[in-house]
């Protein structure tokens, strides 16, 4: 195979090489301080993606230009295209170890790409057009482990197929504009007639793939049109258009001999490098929304246009109990029609247990928001039996639900008996009552609504030999003669204005919550308040690492949904249902604690989303105490 | 110029090689360990006193251990830096946080996120080569993970490290105790665990002193687990307003954390309600008991604490002119003539200084975090350092009935050295790690900064910065010290009395984070010539770490540094050949993906020590 003259472009060769290394170079210099600061400046904001975009773009030419000679059957034993693909491999290889660096991408997934490129640029040396074909495959097969299956396995699959046919497309294109280049328009013509069928194959894969990615993703009318990613990938789509008549004049043009093809041969490389842009920032820009999707049984996501606002929602059996979530406080005004019966609500702040009509234990729903609509299906959970305190109210079971929801969503099941174990109230106000006596509380004063959970507590309390002093919750102002400890066991709506009533008369040993007013909404008090004490008693343990893995799989779907013992409950009954039979009662603090007056803190954000309540601890201060308990789940 | 058609290859490349070989990348890409195949797990568990199991559990590095251990497996002589970390946790997010993580990402540009801080993850006592002669100076060679309680907030240990020592490392959110047995570093085991319901009479442990017996005092800065009145171990009673409140203890623990007293940090009378709010008040018994800072003259028999601060309270409003005394000016001290009952003797008010802060809560006393001890037989002072004050106090004597406290130093006279144009003074500068060096010629001092505008938009800030002093003159001045700062132009210029410390060095520490340097360790050895190490009164190097408390909103860029000390000078510098792993730079940060004991994402390291085998 002879070598072709390269002219200009081979002069050119080396300069490729030295920009290709100084570019990368600079964007390893630009990551390299970057995980050294807390926020990086904008040039390397976690905001655009500026290298995993950079490495896109390589990818496509890299991959295309190896493929290039087999797709056109065309061999071009040319330095300067030997010089080109090595710049544009040592700028992927740069780009790559910049992302390692800055851990944008997994090590091993770095390796594998780097790999694949060094392989490729074996393949080119040894010049054989089906090698280096092999390697460009190898080299989009070395993206599969950083596509990930995180969106999916549809996800990766039509991703990678899709960036395969791009890069087909682009490779031949470019390979065609180096034919032209160097072997003249006349000898060209017979290497797009060979590249006819790839072109038209890419082409028609890529437009097959890129509409079954918008279904992935629930990239529908709305997306289109409300988001900055549809106006993006409607102008991608625009471009991919006209590229594609580009192609047809051109081909056509070529086949007549026409003198003139080769312009809309570079019309057609230069509207495609920009398509290929288009997709560069669509890589940068929000997740396409996914406008409503049920994550799985019981829990559902919808996004709202760009405000990246969530709604989450469980169902629950065939009372259709509703809990919902929005996750940004500022978000836009939202309402949600049932489109069973018609009703409709708007969401609150914190968790809202709502009884809905469902349809064979599915909710067919549409959430409105500023103009926008989408309709969700959620299949709603197994409810659970109302024999435990925590799930004795449509709340607990809606938090219990959402539990459950946010356990099979994280995936998180270690298997166990599949008994869900937990004291009732009486056997609970035993345990407080046994951690009354070892505190040296001989006496408290129980605040009691009408639900038998709170008489029954009491009643627990009174069984362990310390006096109970019950006084119902309907009372206007707080009784004279008062014992110096106190415990709530109402629902957390009174429970807030208890503790507010107590205010500087606070009892002086502290104030007890029954185990379901683990609410953030009551907790929280403690801020606000100078209570002595503000302590919980549960059997679940609070302060464990289940109960920090709960916290945060909630907050990620539900960013606005309360972390609550009832939800704790619900999320062991998947994840680790066993737990449940080993728990013990203990009480706990609940201590905001700070060390620094608000100048030094002042401008930063601080709120814990995800804690039991804001910047606060729940710690245990007594050691378990024994408690009775039974399957709630039989 | 000519074209070819392709023909059949004439060499090929072994597709299926490649292709192979591409696979195994995806396969290998695709699993997460939880750990790495290349350390060696061994983990050491105790029964705490409510019965469960508590554990360390070490990873060491094997390359690195096979370095640091003979054949036998017995310890090499060397020197370690061990740095108590927590996991950078769930609690630890900001709802802007969570708002940004996406549910269904798109993989190509969020790639790797979702591969670290999978909670939850276990804190840490980590342990990194500390010899500047060993081909892993730096490295992390051992993460030694706590369990099973979670989101302990790893604050202090022990001020220095001595040949035989346990390690005392508080959580100050667990409000638990562990101690640590370092003796065949670099693995270590637990001895001992202190749970809440172990130290009824206090909450939030802060900091620890290690006597030669082995034994360690510590202060926990809030009041008992439940408020009322609470026994301690010599029959006194104290009332107190509860977990985070007040008064705090000051508590003795053995080797394997056992309690061995409880004693009072509060007067047995009523320390004056206007100094010394309490939320709630506590009957009779107003208290600014909440000690931070601990540290004793075994020779001289006493125990010096400082009291920072009502930390159950602080969030309630500490700007309304009232409430900035929950910040507290006062340190206490101790007669430890008989160890296990340190007895309270003495309760000074640091005295307010030249500034008149427009903001009450920025004078001088406010917050006495720590205080630090001189160390000769022929000193007796001791010093203090206000965190939202920005200013150092001394006293000549801590055995005087009385003693007489005196402002000697303001930081505005040390962040002036890295800006003359410095127009605020200290007010909250976060003012943290204050030590004297063991021949007391110097004292260290680590400020996390006030960022420039927080004051108001022409506020300078305060850089932040470690800084040592010169505090010969002062010493040698026994008891007849004369260093006051009692003038406004001695806030900027520094004491105008002889005596008075002078800025020998002050490191700057670049950090664009909300944090900045809160802690440090002065290198107490030496290493001879026979590889052995031995304890030395010349300070060369010392190390800080840039972390206070995320949850409070000042966090830190989570990297600990080897700073060099010029002996003569006391000139601190970065050494350049303490680097991370991972970057190459300078520091080690404990921001990172991959740890020992897996992939556990940032973790926020927040005290050290220098440990030797």
């Amino acid at each position: 195979m002879a070598a072709l003259k390269a002219g200009s472009v081979r002069r050119g060769g080396g300069r490729l090489i030295a920009t290709a290394a100084t570019a990368a170079a600079v964007l390893l210099l630009i990551a390299a301080p970057a995980s050294a600061h807390e926020h990086p400046g904008p040039a390397v904001s976690r905001g655009f993606p500026l290298l995993a975009s950079v490495g896109l773009y390589l990818l496509v030419l890299l991959a295309g230009s190896l493929a290039g000679p087999a797709l056109t059957r065309t061999a071009l034993s040319s330095p300067a295209r030997r010089r080109g693909v090595s710049a544009l491999a040592v700028a992927y290889i740069g780009v790559t170890l910049a992302e390692a660096m800055r851990h944008e991408v997994a090590t091993a997934a770095a390796a594998g790409v780097i790999v694949a490129v060094v392989v490729g640029l074996a393949a080119l040396l040894t010049g054989e057009a089906r090698e280096q074909a092999a390697a460009a495959v190898v080299l989009v097969g070395a993206q599969l482990p950083v596509i990930g299956t995180g969106a999916g396995t549809n996800h990766l699959l039509f991703s990678a197929v899709h960036l395969g046919a791009a890069a087909v497309w682009a490779g031949g294109l470019v390979h065609l504009v180096l034919v032209v280049t160097t072997a003249g328009r006349d000898a060209a013509v017979q290497t797009v007639r060979r590249f006819a069928p790839a072109a038209i194959g890419s082409g028609v894969i890529l437009a097959a793939t890129g509409l079954l990615l918008m279904v992935v993703h629930r990239v529908g009318l709305a997306v289109l049109t409300n988001t900055t990613y549809g106006h993006v990938l409607l102008l991608k789509t625009a471009g991919v258009a006209l590229a594609v008549g580009c192609a047809i004049v051109m081909r056509r043009r070529a086949r007549d001999r026409a003198r003139t093809w080769h312009y809309f041969l570079r019309a057609e490389a230069i509207v495609l490098a920009t398509v290929v842009g288009f997709a560069v920032v669509l890589t940068g820009l929000p997740t396409p929304a996914r406008a409503a999707t049920q994550l799985t049984a019981g829990l559902a996501h919808i996004r709202l246009g760009d405000e990246g606002a969530t709604v989450a929602l469980a169902g629950a059996g065939a009372r259709g109990l509703l809990t919902y979530v929005a996750s940004d406080v500022d978000a836009p005004d939202v309402r949600i029609i049932n489109r069973i019966d018609g009703s409709q609500w708007r969401p609150g702040i914190g968790p809202v247990a709502t009884s809905i009509a469902l349809a064979g234990g599915v909710a067919r729903l549409r959430v409105l928001w500023s103009g926008h609509r989408a309709d969700l299906t959620v299949r709603a959970a197994p409810a659970p039996k109302p024999v435990d305190p925590l799930v004795a109210d449509d709340a607990g079971r809606a938090s219990y639900s959402l539990g459950v929801a946010v356990a099979r969503w994280a995936g998180t099941r270690r298997g166990g008996t599949g008994c869900v174990t937990s004291p009732d109230a009486n056997a609970l106000g035993t345990a407080f009552g046994t951690s009354f006596l070892r505190l040296g509380i001989r006496s408290v004063d129980v605040y009691v609504d009408n639900t038998a959970r709170s008489t029954d507590l009491a009643t627990g309390v009174r069984s362990a030999g310390v006096a109970v002093h019950v006084h119902p919750t309907s009372i206007e102002t707080l009784p004279a003669e008062r014992s110096t400890a106190a415990l709530v066991a109402t629902g957390v709506v009174t429970a807030r204005r208890l503790i507010v009533r107590f205010g500087a008369a606070a009892p002086g040993r502290g104030v007890y919550l029954a185990p379901w007013l683990t609410d953030s909404r009551v907790l929280g008090l403690t801020q606000k308040t100078a209570l002595p004490l503000l302590a919980i008693g549960s059997a679940l343990d609070l302060s464990s690492p289940a109960g920090e893995r709960y916290r945060l799989a909630l907050a990620t779907v539900a960013a606005r949904a309360i972390p609550s013992a009832a939800g704790l409950l619900g999320y062991l009954s998947v994840a680790d249902p066993a737990s449940t039979a080993r728990a013990q009662f203990q009480l706990f603090a609940a201590a905001p604690i700070a060390f620094l007056p608000k100048v030094l803190a002042s401008g930063h954000d601080h709120d814990s989303a995800s804690a039991w309540f804001p910047n606060g601890s729940l710690t245990a201060i007594t050691a378990a105490a024994p408690v009775v308990a039974g399957c709630i789940n039989p | 110029m000519s074209e070819h058609v392709l023909q059949r290859p004439k060499r090929t490349l072994p597709l299926g090689l490649a292709l192979l070989l591409a696979v195994g990348l995806i396969v290998a890409a695709g699993v997460h360990t939880t750990a790495n195949a290349s350390v060696q797990i061994v983990t050491s568990a105790i029964k705490g006193s409510d019965g469960k199991s508590y554990w360390v559990k070490n990873h060491l590095v094997k390359d690195s251990a096979k370095q640091l251990t003979t054949a036998a497996g017995t310890p090499k002589h060397h020197e370690y830096l061990l740095v108590w970390a927590g996991d950078q946790n769930v609690a630890d997010t900001t709802g802007a946080d969570i708002q940004r993580t996406p549910i269904a990402v798109n993989p190509i540009k969020t790639l790797n996120e979702d591969a670290v801080d999978d909670p939850p993850a276990a804190d840490f006592l980590a342990v990194i080569d500390a010899d500047k002669t060993s081909p892993t100076y730096g490295k992390v060679v051992n993460t030694a993970t706590v369990g099973p309680l979670v989101e302990n907030e790893p604050h202090h240990m022990q001020y220095v490290w001595h040949k035989g020592d346990k390690i005392f490392a508080g959580g100050l959110f667990s409000s638990a105790t562990y101690v640590f047995d370092v003796s065949k570093l670099p693995q270590l085991s637990l001895s001992g665990i202190a749970l809440p319901q172990d130290t009824k009479c206090g909450s939030i442990p802060d900091a620890y002193w290690t006597l030669p017996d082995g034994t360690a005092y510590a202060t926990y800065m809030g009041g008992p687990v439940v408020p009322g009145p609470c026994r301690y171990s010599d029959g006194s009673v104290r009332l107190g307003n509860g977990y985070g409140g007040s008064p705090g203890e000051i508590i003795r623990f053995d080797g394997a954390g056992k309690v061995l007293s409880e004693m009072p940090a509060a007067s047995a009378a009523s320390e004056s309600p206007a100094l010394c709010p309490n939320y709630p008040a506590i009957p009779g018994q107003a208290t600014c008991a909440n000690p931070h800072g601990i540290q004793a003259r075994s020779d001289l028999k006493r125990l010096v604490t400082s009291d920072y601060a009502e930390p159950r309270n602080i969030v309630l409003d500490p700007v309304k002119p009232q409430d900035n005394l929950l910040f507290r000016q006062t340190v206490r001290i101790f007669d430890i003539s008989n160890v296990n009952r340190p007895k309270l003797v003495s309760v000074s008010k640091m005295p307010d200084g030249p500034r008149t802060e427009r903001n009450p809560g920025h004078n001088e006393p406010t917050g006495i975090m720590e205080t630090t001890v001189t160390n000769l037989p022929a000193h007796k002072g001791a010093f203090a350092e206000s965190m939202c004050g920005g200013v150092i106090y001394y006293t000549p004597d801590i055995t005087a009935s009385k003693p007489v406290w005196r402002e000697v130093f303001d930081d505005t006279t040390a962040s002036k050295v890295l800006n003359p144009n410095v127009i605020e003074g200290a007010g909250c500068d976060g003012g943290g790690w204050l030590q004297t060096t063991a021949d007391d010629g110097y004292l260290y001092h680590a400020v996390i900064g006030r960022s420039p505008g927080s004051l108001s938009a022409d506020d300078s800030g305060v850089p932040k910065m470690v800084y040592v002093l010169n505090i010969k003159k002062l010493l040698a001045a026994g008891t007849a010290t004369t260093c006051s700062v009692d003038k406004i132009t001695e806030v900027y210029k520094g004491g105008a009395e002889a005596d008075c410390p002078t800025v020998a060095s002050v490191l700057p520490v670049s950090d664009g984070s909300t944090g900045g340097p809160h802690w440090g360790a002065i290198d107490n050895f030496v290493k001879a010539s026979n590889g052995t190490y031995a304890e030395t009164k010349t300070v060369s190097r010392i190390a800080f770490s840039n972390y206070f408390v995320a949850r409070t909103g000042v966090n830190g860029n989570h990297q600990v540094c080897m700073v060099n000390v010029n002996p003569k000078t006391q000139k601190l510098s970065i050494d350049q050949t303490f680097i991370d792993e991972n970057e190459g730079t300078p520091c080690v940060n404990f921001n990172r993906t991959n740890w020992p004991h897996g992939k556990t994402g940032n973790a926020k390291p927040h005290s050290e020590l220098f440990v030797v085998t």
